[in-house]
């Protein structure tokens, strides 16, 4: 075993303050360890995307196929489960989750309808938040006039909450899914540029940055440089909460069937269609909710953890 | 204050302006001719036939064949005299019917917000007093599954809950208040529950986490110190500084609530404007769209500077910076 050698105290890296390096699957094993429910978050996720890939598989039927059998049917697993038409008792696999009002199977719908809520979900918040974050530094460093006018324009944005930017937008651009995904995206843009912004304006500061001004490093270089890496965290921070509020904002305008055409699985669709039928089949409405609450769940916990990982200081409580 | 005042409301007019020029140039611009989506018609399978004069002369009609700032200006102060344009679907003047709009969405999302807060602040505040205790884990977890939770599937819930435990469905549709306030709360009450939800969620959380980083502050030490009792310390020295973020919060909720209600009115039958937007959004009634818009926007601006100036009004420090 190696000494070291007597009257020299080393310090090692942690107490100058420095953490340990970590390999990435020391990391990867550290942020199980220490965030159980953002590795809860992680993994409900990574099912969402498998369910997502994989639905074809996934599915226990053609989620578009109606059968008189299993109009109004109950999930297998309940006690009086029945086929429809021929009163015989319905097993878990012929109905997971019931039939709808057409008789289409509710568990296949539920899966394909991950499609598009990811596919909305992943686009809109990459693409938001990254054009978030290119305005966002870009107004931060350049300051003045352009700054102000950012700001200013990201005020009147901000002033449409919520869905209703992406309503007025699938208004005007027509209904489809690309839209959907448009709308959300251009939602994103305002509380992505705040939010970089503020970060890149402190490290603006940095003498780092004055360092590099005075050896010459011109301003596009110092922004990819210098500032970027290091509103990386907050990018993906801040992604990860849109992904999330993308699932809820699809399910929205789907709902009021602004979303994916009619008749296409998304969760919000099959919860407005499960409106008329209370009474009659409850479940209809209560499992595409419990998926949108899991979903939405599962990528904020995930949004906590990596934001508490990546920067403390980010922490709101 | 009065300068702080000021500088708010000048900062609020080019916001204003922008907003307005945002929407003109997104429901005005980009779907294209309106003259032409008349004529064409709602149905895209039967183009109906037209000439080329009828078209010019719906333009000029529409006076969507001047110069496009002309058209803004025109917009805008027609805007300012309450006169928001004609209805595409069936011709009436839009401002009489948001006008009867108005109160009704105002008086659900005034009642959501009170909701919400009445719930919110007591749970965060007892949350971060017990902090760490089986009570703080149940409302921390209540709160994010409340934050996950959409509010339409709430409203969805609530009213399968009122058909099948007490088979009774709530009554739909609007009564108003001075009329016969009795139905008008059985009417709005669950809407407003639903409407509430998130933003319950949301408040406890920032009244949580606001009430535990005061609890730590030396002052609160002090009082402890001298001696007073527990219930004295949290509720005037502790509590009333930990609000001054949820102050801004509930500012803020003005906002989801207004969104909110898009979705929530549908489902309510409740006839305000965010019901009133679907319904034109459906009819591709773009005057109407744009006007009801443009108001959501400014009420949302308007709640934001009043807020702005609330949170001045109860913390010098932020008018003095």
């Amino acid at each position: 075993m190696q000494q070291q050698p007597r009257g020299v105290a080393i310090p090692d890296r942690v107490t100058i303050g420095l953490r340990p390096k970590r390999g990435p699957w020391e990391q990867l094993t550290h942020f199980f360890r220490t965030k159980p429910l953002g590795t809860f978050g992680a993994i409900i996720a990574l099912l969402m995307i498998m369910a997502a890939i994989f639905a074809p598989i996934i599915a226990t039927h053609d989620p578009d196929k109606s059968s008189l059998s299993k109009k109004f049917a109950q999930p297998g697993w309940w006690p009086g489960a029945e086929n429809m038409s021929t009163g015989e008792p319905l097993s878990f696999s012929e109905s997971v989750l019931g039939g709808d009002r057409l008789g289409r199977d509710v568990f296949s719908r539920l899966v394909y309808g991950a499609r598009v809520s990811l596919k909305v979900g992943i686009i809109a918040s990459l693409v938001g938040t990254t054009i978030g974050l290119v305005i966002g530094v870009a107004t931060a460093y350049l300051g003045g006039k352009i700054d102000l006018l950012t700001l200013r324009v990201v005020d009147a944005m901000i002033a449409f909450p919520g869905l209703l930017l992406a309503l007025v937008l699938v208004a005007a651009l027509g209904q489809s899914v690309n839209n959907v995904i448009i709308a959300l995206s251009i939602g994103f843009i305002p509380s992505s540029v705040r939010l970089v912004r503020s970060q890149a304006l402190a490290i603006k500061q940095m003498d780092y940055i004055l360092a590099a001004r005075a050896v010459g490093v011109g301003g596009v270089r110092i922004m990819w440089r210098h500032i970027v890496p290091n509103v990386f965290a907050i990018f993906l921070v801040v992604t990860t909460f849109h992904l999330a509020g993308a699932i809820i904002a699809e399910a929205g305008l789907s709902f009021l069937g602004l979303g994916a055409p009619v008749g296409t699985p998304t969760w919000g669709g099959d919860l407005s269609q499960a409106q008329s039928s209370i009474r009659v089949a409850p479940w209809l409405a209560i499992f595409p909710g419990l998926t949108i609450i899991t979903a939405v769940l599962a990528w904020n916990m995930l949004g906590d953890a990596i934001r508490d990982v990546l920067d403390p200081k980010l922490r709101r409580g | 204050m009065q300068a702080y005042i000021l500088k708010r409301i000048l900062l609020f007019i080019p916001t204003i302006l922008l907003v307005t020029v945002m929407v003109f140039v997104l429901l005005r611009i980009v779907p294209g001719d309106p003259a032409l989506l008349i004529l064409q018609g709602d149905d895209e399978n039967t183009i109906e036939t037209f000439t080329q004069q009828e078209l010019s002369a719906l333009r000029a009609e529409l006076g969507t064949d001047r110069n496009i700032i002309v058209q803004y200006g025109d917009w805008m102060s027609g805007m300012l005299r309450a006169d928001f344009g004609t209805s595409l679907f069936n011709q009436k003047a839009v401002w009489p019917q948001l006008q009867r709009r108005i109160p009704i969405t105002l008086e659900l999302s005034l009642m959501s917000i009170l909701i919400s807060s009445t719930v919110a602040i007591p749970l965060g505040a007892i949350s971060a007093i017990r902090q760490d205790t089986w009570g703080d884990y149940a409302a921390r977890v209540i709160s994010l599954i409340g934050l996950a939770t959409p509010n339409f599937w709430v409203a969805v819930m609530t009213i399968m809950f009122l058909v099948i435990v007490f088979n009774w469905f709530p009554p739909l549709g609007y009564e108003n208040v001075w009329v016969d306030p009795g139905t008008n709360l059985s009417q709005l009450i669950w809407p407003a529950l639903a409407l509430g939800t998130s933003g319950m969620a949301f408040q406890a959380r920032v009244t949580r986490s606001s009430m535990l980083e005061i609890l730590h502050e030396d002052y609160v030490r002090t009082a402890r110190a001298k001696g007073l009792g527990e219930r004295v310390v949290v509720t005037r020295h502790a509590l009333r500084n930990a609000l001054l973020p949820v102050v801004t919060l509930i500012g803020l909720s003005v906002g989801g609530a207004i969104s909110g209600s898009v979705i929530i009115e549908t489902i309510f039958l409740v006839p305000g404007m965010g019901r009133y937007l679907i319904v034109a959004i459906n009819n591709r009634d773009y005057p109407i769209t744009q006007a009801i818009v443009v108001l959501f926007a400014v009420m949302v601006l308007m709640a934001n500077l009043v807020t702005d100036i609330a949170y001045a009004w109860l913390d010098p420090r932020i008018r003095y910076a």
